[in-house]
């Protein structure tokens, strides 16, 4: 049995202590390549590139005066509420053009084409129909990610295994049970793929929104930080902003898929 | 219940393929009926038809004197892959059908156990679908199908995917299972032997277009043995005419 063959996982401590060794050794690089080129050979500016010390100087800075988890909060809050509604409609209008012969003859073609506009794009938009207020941002998360989450769900349930529709069918399930009992199921892990997709679309345009348009925030700090602080302050904002996208990608989607699978 | 094929005819219009020309058939209630041809001569075709997965263009076809018009819970489809479905357990995959089949919900249980301990994994009751050995799945999956009591078993090569040792064991399960439930069983495969193990009658199919080219009587006692006279006897003529039908196949192509 396939169970038996299945590998042993390394421990959790293990796996800690491997994390701390790759950051440990990325920082003596970074810290050896600033040594050298800047202060050493004196190849490049102290403006242009920045030092590990000097960042964990900037991070002192913005944990002190308290910007730091105040822009994070509201990062948060917003990201929360626009990835909330780009779900809620991305899911909606995907399972609607996959079970929809006209919808999909009518939105194929055209859904992918608008999500692969940048976020960017959307600000003119935002700001004409929004101002600068809080709903700017929170759309330009939502366009951002709502399109990706619906061409994805589409997709994952018109891919769905027609032996599995054929096997439900010959048992009796059919119309809304078919869908519930079979298709829905059968896509489950393309759904989770959707919404760990759609996430980094949010993120990604969370960003942009608050670099070009809000007050607070993340992207507002890093725009802050070019403006004020210096490289070294972009640096420390920046490494925020890739923390948070990664423990939210691995710790939550990750455990997430790991709960799914049973599918496979 | 019998399964009356009258006249059924099936072509795609996309390739302009004529897959099923003028199929006539008439399988007795409890008979185990194999349908035996080349790859690609429509046999899946047919059975889907049976199930109601698939339409015929022209005819129609009759189980107990109903016309088919979709799937319903007096057939059964098996496929050649299980097509368990993984999210379920075992036991929840069995349980599947028993809700159209208008089984009693408090019976579920004690009905799935039934059919999982004569396909002898009642002890797996609780596995995964990944968990399981091909020729587990495919035993889940007739256990899945018998379970909802339907009165027509339609098997697609079910043991196509199997080996040998596999497919022997599952061969003999089959049979005890049918010889104890009595069930119509439309059986496609493309084994010679496989079919003359089985079929009360074996209907060999000619391909492009799909037709049927002679039905065999397999009058021999069960259980059959494979090296008995009479059953390598009819095996060669099959074999012989099956020949002649692929050697055909091939000039066309
Ligand atoms: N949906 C379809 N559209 C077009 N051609 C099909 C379709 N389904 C089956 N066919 C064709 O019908 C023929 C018979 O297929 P099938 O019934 O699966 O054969 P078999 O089960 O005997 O191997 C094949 O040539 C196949 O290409
Ligand atoms: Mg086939």
């Amino acid at each position: 049995m396939k169970t038996l063959t299945k590998k042993a996982e390394a421990p959790l401590w293990l796996k800690i202590l491997k994390i701390i060794g790759i950051i440990a050794a990325v920082i003596l690089v970074w810290q050896v390549v600033f040594t050298l080129m800047v202060e050493v050979f004196e190849i490049w500016k102290p403006y242009v590139f920045p030092s590990p010390m000097r960042v964990l100087r900037a991070y002192k800075k913005l944990i002190t005066n308290g910007s730091l988890f105040l822009g994070i909060g509201q990062s948060m809050k917003r990201i929360l509420i626009g990835y909330s509604i780009a779900v809620v409609i991305g899911v909606v209008s995907g399972m609607l053009i996959a079970r929809f012969d006209f919808l999909a003859k009518l939105l194929r073609p055209i859904v992918p084409a608008i999500q692969s506009l940048p976020s960017v794009c959307w600000v003119p938009f935002a700001i004409l129909w929004y101002g600068l207020a809080e709903s700017a941002t929170i759309f330009i998360v939502v366009v951002g990610s709502a399109f990706s989450i619906c061409t994805a769900v589409d997709s994952g349930i018109r891919e769905v295994n027609p032996l599995y529709v054929r096997a439900g069918l010959t048992m009796g399930a059919k119309g809304a049970e078919l869908y519930t009992r079979v298709i829905l199921p059968a896509s489950v892990p393309a759904l989770i793929g959707a919404l760990r997709h759609g996430w980094s679309f949010a993120w990604r345009a969370l960003m942009t929104g608050e670099m070009m348009m809000s007050s607070k925030g993340i992207g507002l700090m890093l725009s802050q930080a070019r403006e004020i602080g210096g490289i070294n302050e972009v640096t420390a904002v920046m490494l925020v902003i890739i923390l948070i996208s990664m423990v939210i990608d691995k710790l939550i989607f990750g455990l997430i898929e790991k709960k799914a699978s049973r599918w496979n | 219940m019998s399964i009356e094929i009258k006249n059924v005819s099936r072509y795609f219009s996309d390739t302009g393929n004529e897959v099923l020309k003028n199929i006539n058939l008439t399988i007795r209630d409890g008979e185990f009926f194999c349908l035996l041809g080349p790859s690609g001569c429509g046999k899946s075709t047919l059975l889907n038809q049976v199930a109601g997965l698939d339409t015929p263009n022209e005819g129609e076809i009759l189980v107990n004197g109903k016309k088919v018009t979709e799937p319903g819970p007096d057939r059964i489809m098996i496929f050649q892959e299980a097509a368990l479905f993984p999210w379920l357990s075992v036991i929840e995959n069995v349980k599947f059908g028993m809700k159209a089949a208008g089984i009693p919900k408090e019976e579920w249980d004690a009905h799935a156990m039934k059919y999982l301990a004569m396909v002898n994994l009642a002890s797996c009751r609780n596995y995964k679908v990944s968990q399981l050995s091909g020729g587990m799945k495919q035993r889940v999956s007739i256990a899945r199908a018998l379970a909802t009591n339907s009165k027509v078993l339609l098997m697609d090569e079910p043991f196509a995917a199997l080996d040998k040792q596999t497919k022997n064991l599952l061969r003999d399960e089959l049979e005890q299972i049918w010889l104890a439930e009595r069930k119509t069983v439309m059986f496609v495969t493309h084994s010679v032997e496989e079919a003359l193990f089985f079929g009360d009658r074996v209907a060999m199919m000619s391909s492009n277009p799909g037709t049927i080219k002679s039905v065999f009587e397999v009058n021999f006692p069960r259980p059959r043995h494979i090296d008995s006279p009479d059953f390598v006897e009819l095996r060669h003529a099959i074999l012989s005419e099956l020949r002649v039908e692929v050697e055909r196949f091939e000039n066309v192509n």
